[in-house]
């Protein structure tokens, strides 16, 4: 399990497959939500985790094995659905509050 | 504003009976706006069959690799939309958004997209009007 304070989170990253459909869209979304709190959203592919700047990784729950495989001590958010999904609310919300973000 | 997507790439009476049969659709609608090759056709299945688009609300958003890219001469997206409701993954699905793209071009209309799929008087006039030009209005206006 890894957390951070949601007020040290300056970049998110959503891993992704092709870097060209859904999590593409999540990420979209999320920066326009986290664009007033000074984060930066980004998204990259799941085997190129490793290499991104990071505070906090987003991904779909069919990627969450490899993701934290690839950055084993980054907190890694895990959504199940691309619209509407509670958990990426709460993550909004957490980062908004500065909170603590935690994967467990 | 956007060329992205044009009348022609929008079939309001598609019938397809699988996800396989609405990806090939896609990608034969983007082959023939000589968008892509035939190749990137073909990846939008692989890419499909490894992980399902779809992304709720009855969408689901079929594009290809990132292999495949060089396959795409220029950005576009085509929109069907389903005589009937189809299982796609764990989803129903009826409006399909097919996508081929170089680079980040479509990112700010994917992002638009997603957001008037969860308005719900957008979405239904995406899931039921059978007005063409209605469809293009709302999708280009989300470019």
């Amino acid at each position: 399990m890894a957390s951070i304070s949601g007020a040290d989170v300056k970049h998110v990253v959503v891993a992704c497959e092709a870097g060209m459909g859904s999590s593409v869209m999540v990420a979209k979304m999320l920066a326009k939500q986290l664009k007033d709190n000074g984060v930066v959203v980004s998204h990259s592919p799941v085997n190129q985790l490793a290499e991104t700047q990071h505070d906090v990784v987003l991904c779909h729950r069919g990627l969450s094995a490899r993701a934290k495989q690839a950055v084993p001590n980054s907190p890694v958010i895990v959504f199940d659905m691309f619209l509407g999904d509670l958990r990426i609310a709460q993550l909004v919300d957490e980062i908004k509050r500065g909170a603590t973000i935690s994967d467990e | 504003m956007s060329n992205l997507i044009q009348r022609a790439g929008i079939l309001l009476d598609a019938t397809a009976s699988s996800p396989e049969e609405a990806v090939r659709i896609c990608g034969q609608l983007l082959v023939e706006l000589n968008a892509v090759s035939e190749e990137y056709a073909q990846a939008m299945w692989e890419r499909e069959n490894a992980f399902s688009s779809a992304i709720g609300m009855g969408f689901a958003i079929p594009h290809g690799t990132d292999a495949s890219r060089k396959y795409v001469n220029f950005d576009q997206l085509v929109f069907l939309r389903l005589n009937s409701e189809i299982q796609w993954g764990d989803e129903q699905v009826t409006g399909v958004l097919g996508i081929a793209s170089q680079g980040d071009g479509h990112v700010e209309i994917l992002g638009n997209f997603a957001e008037l799929v969860q308005e719900e008087a957008e979405r239904e006039v995406l899931l039921s009007t059978g007005d063409t030009e209605q469809v293009l209005s709302l999708l280009s206006r989300a470019g």
